[in-house]
């Protein structure tokens, strides 16, 4: 089984997602490989394709809540950021993926 | 072996999206529609046995009934591993049950995963025929 299917795998199935929720995925194609490479790690070792940039709190139902695509449960917060926390998915609008601020989600 | 290629259902059977378990010279075959196409995969999961028609497909992507990994029908190469059970709160569950689970889950990361055998497909007057 090798990565870079995982990887082809999880982009057609996320794309499918995100589309309906008014995301897609960045345009940096380096940052949005970088990104599904580590869930795809995370998956081998953890069992979903949790988010790469969050920490699991260690309880399911809260761990859950960071499998990637995550929008739905931060939906707020990404909202006010047009990107998710990774910036793996940006609002479809989004040309410049760079120019796009990150705060924390009691700061928006 | 010779090959031949052999009727196992009128395109009509199966839905635009979905899967149709199909016998054929003693194989159970899986028959999948995707975009157009019909892909055909050999319908026993390459985990545990389990019968793939009753799992999930997705575009070319077919997730098992019993462990939630998933396989490409387009070359019915394996793309994950399988998926633990979530049976809630570990406190919840009697524990000679937790043991169980814990043996379950050992065995299954030990439990190789074999891709998936293909058959090629062709459609002839409304007719699915496959090369066994």
């Amino acid at each position: 089984m090798g990565s870079e299917a995982r990887k082809e795998s999880l982009r057609y199935l996320f794309e499918r997602v995100v589309g309906p929720l008014g995301f897609k995925f960045t345009p940096d194609e380096e940052l949005a490989d970088f990104l599904l490479e580590q869930e795809v790690k995370l998956e081998q070792d953890h069992g979903a394709p949790y988010c790469p940039c969050q920490m699991r709190p260690g309880n399911r139902v809260e761990d859950m809540q960071i499998v990637c695509p995550c929008i739905p449960f931060h939906r707020k917060h990404f909202d006010a950021m047009r990107r998710c926390w990774c910036g793996l998915f940006v609002h479809l609008d989004v040309t410049d993926p760079d120019s796009l601020p990150q705060f924390p989600p009691d700061e928006g | 072996m010779p090959t031949m290629w052999r009727e196992v259902a009128k395109l009509d059977d199966i839905a635009p999206g979905g899967m149709k378990y199909v016998r054929a010279a003693d194989r159970e075959i899986c028959l999948c529609e995707c975009a157009g196409e019909i892909y055909a995969v050999s319908r026993r999961c390459g985990h545990q046995n389990a019968p793939l028609d009753q799992g999930a497909l997705e575009g070319w992507i077919l997730t098992w009934p019993l462990h939630n990994g998933q396989f490409d029908i387009r070359s019915g190469k394996n793309l994950s591993w399988p998926i633990d059970h979530d049976m809630g709160p570990e406190g919840a569950i009697p524990e000679p049950v937790q043991r169980f689970f814990t043996l379950e889950k050992r065995l299954q990361w030990k439990t190789r995963v074999h891709d998936l055998h293909t058959y090629a497909v062709r459609v002839a007057a409304g007719a699915i025929e496959v090369e066994i």
